[in-house]
């Protein structure tokens, strides 16, 4: 599958999303609903090079990313006085799209599903506050932790369909996307994920939390390049896609560091 | 005196409430240290758990096992217990029962994946219950109360809404949560669909009354017996069943309009809380309370005979006639 036709469906995905949690005042006050588009990506990422995909992983997939836009519109909330409407609509703008993906999920209906999202929030919500806990703190420590945050859905989802063969790359592709994401956001000063106290033994300033990310991203890169070189479960169409997306991701960094 | 007569009234549920609690205690058992320690918080603050109770009641007008129903039991209040996380980071609640909430006692981020957390273990608690209509029934309802919320939140400092416009908000805040109790008590023990449909007209008017008691108390009750100070529900700008009464009257309207455009001094609320304490306000809004649990009773008798009857009658006056 080209570049053209993975677009087209990770927006036709995205728009399904759009549609089912759409909610008038959550919408007017709490904003459009943020959807990760390279978890988009990710979750049809076996549609893309070819395996079954069904009516019923389309649903599921989208359930997926409905969980992670719940548990990311969460992120959004300050830590003190969120006494603005908008704070307040933002709260239940995550508690809104939680039920929605549970009620979608149960009309399917997949419990099994169900049961095994249910562990990946468990999980991720568990790690997001570590990152607030005074543990010994180590920066791979903390890569860790984000990587499960932002990998785990996925892997639940791949796990429960039989796509783990596909979970390496998705793991990898996420860290990437997600870091550089984050990494925008932290050079806006408008980052949702806590990289306060990233380690416990040396302080770092903020450029230098900026400067070391640069620099995972850039390794990380490297070597998902490499898997993906190597990979024999890939299509050599669906190759030139990712390849093709982590370059432009690269060039993009490249602009912001030099910017 | 209240806690007695709860602790009376669940006599005969108690090996099963026993079940529960430590059902609840292991659900939210985390890595987290923090997390446990929110928890710990919540589950010492305690609570009526009404919620389990009424599944419990409800299950046995179908094939009672205690082993699967806990499965429906625990869900229902860990949403309970998330939903006031979350509720309390939303209204800026410092106190809840007198005890300092979660995002009080760390950030309302923590609370935020706190509810999140107690959410998922709710999910996956549910799941033990195979049958799609439990489900279905759960996330309608999940649904259901955020909306709720959400019309809350739209319908704050409005003093011209109608008695409709406070029925519509209390129903999904309140009585779904407890409809839906009993509905997936009955569902989860495979009881007639009439009989569940009943449970579930029943949860909905005990419900219905319940909120309309609590946002009586609100008024009536001491700062210590609320754990907040009375009045809080105006002060945050909801405008409850009492104060819609009270609106009425042209000597109280000013005060309240001014409560909830705040904020009030300590002499005005309770300048506002005498007004409304001694007029009619309070006891109409009762008398609505009455109208709806007299509707619960009626759907009791309604229901095949059966000794726990009893038990759904007590509970629901007790719930209805609560004096904190």
């Amino acid at each position: 599958m080209n570049a053209a036709k993975t677009e087209l469906l990770v927006t036709e995905l995205k728009d399904e999303i759009y549609s089912k949690l759409h909610h008038r005042t959550l919408q007017e006050y709490a904003g459009q609903p943020i959807i990760w588009e390279d978890q988009l990506f990710y979750l049809l990422l076996p549609n893309f090079n070819g395996g079954q995909w069904t009516a019923h992983h389309q649903v599921a997939a989208s359930c997926v990313a409905m969980i992670q836009t719940a548990l990311t519109t969460h992120d959004l909330v300050m830590e003190h006085n969120a006494t603005t409407k908008a704070q307040q609509l933002t709260v239940l703008a995550g508690d809104y799209y939680s039920g929605m993906y549970y009620a979608t999920l149960a009309s399917l209906p997949n419990i099994q599903l169900v049961q095994a999202l249910s562990t990946a929030v468990a999980d991720i919500s568990e790690r997001k506050t570590a990152l607030y806990e005074p543990n010994d703190k180590t920066f791979s420590k903390w890569l860790e932790q984000f990587e499960v945050i932002v990998s785990k859905a996925v892997e639940q989802f791949y796990h429960h369909f039989n796509f783990g063969s596909y979970t390496p790359l998705m793991k990898k592709g996420m860290l990437i996307g997600r870091l550089f994401d984050e990494l925008k956001a932290l050079e806006n000063n408008s980052s949702t994920i806590r990289f306060d106290d990233i380690t416990s033994d040396e302080p770092l300033s903020n450029e230098q939390v900026i400067a070391k990310i640069h620099h995972v991203i850039q390794q990380e890169a490297t070597c998902y390049t490499t898997q993906i070189h190597a990979s024999s479960l890939l299509s050599d169409e669906l190759k030139i896609v990712m390849l093709s997306r982590v370059e432009a991701l690269i060039s993009e960094q490249q602009l912001t560091r030099e910017g | 005196m209240e806690k007695m007569k709860l602790k009376m009234l669940y006599s005969g549920l108690k090996t099963e409430i026993d079940i529960i609690e430590r059902e609840l205690e292991t659900a939210l058992n985390s890595s987290s240290h923090f997390l446990n320690e929110a928890s710990l918080h919540l589950l010492k603050a305690g609570g009526k758990r009404i919620r389990p109770v009424f599944v419990l009641l409800a299950a046995k007008f179908g094939q009672y096992d205690i082993q699967r129903i806990k499965n429906v039991a625990v869900p229902l209040e860990l949403i309970h217990m998330a939903s006031l996380v979350h509720d309390d980071v939303i209204d800026d609640s410092d106190l809840r029962r007198g005890r300092p909430t979660v995002k009080a006692q760390f950030n309302n981020r923590i609370a935020m994946y706190d509810g999140d957390f107690i959410f998922a273990r709710a999910l996956d608690y549910m799941t033990n219950i195979e049958t799609p209509q439990a489900h279905k029934v759960l996330s309608n309802t999940m649904v259901e109360i955020c909306v709720g919320e959400i019309i809350q939140i739209e319908d704050k400092k409005i003093v011209d809404q109608t008695i409709r416009d406070y029925f519509r908000r209390i129903k999904r805040k309140t009585a779904v949560l407890i409809s839906s109790s009993c509905e997936l008590g009955a569902i989860a023990a495979g009881a007639p669909e009439d009989v569940t449909r009943r449970l579930s007209r029943f949860g909905y008017y005990v419900g219905m009354s319940f909120q309309i008691i609590d946002d009586i108390l609100d008024f009536t009750a001491t700062d210590k017996q609320l754990g907040k100070p009375a009045g809080s529900d105006l002060m945050q700008g909801n405008v409850t069943l009492p104060a819609l009464y009270a609106l009425e009257d042209p000597m109280i309207r000013p005060l309240i309009e001014q409560t909830i455009n705040g904020p009030i001094t300590e002499e005005q609320r309770q300048q506002l809380l005498k007004a409304i304490r001694k007029s009619s306000a309070i006891k109409r809004a009762g008398d609505l309370s009455d109208q709806y649990l007299a509707k619960a009773l009626k759907e009791v008798e309604r229901l095949p005979d059966n000794p726990v009857k009893k038990s759904l009658v007590d509970i629901a006056l007790f719930m209805g006639k609560r004096k904190f």
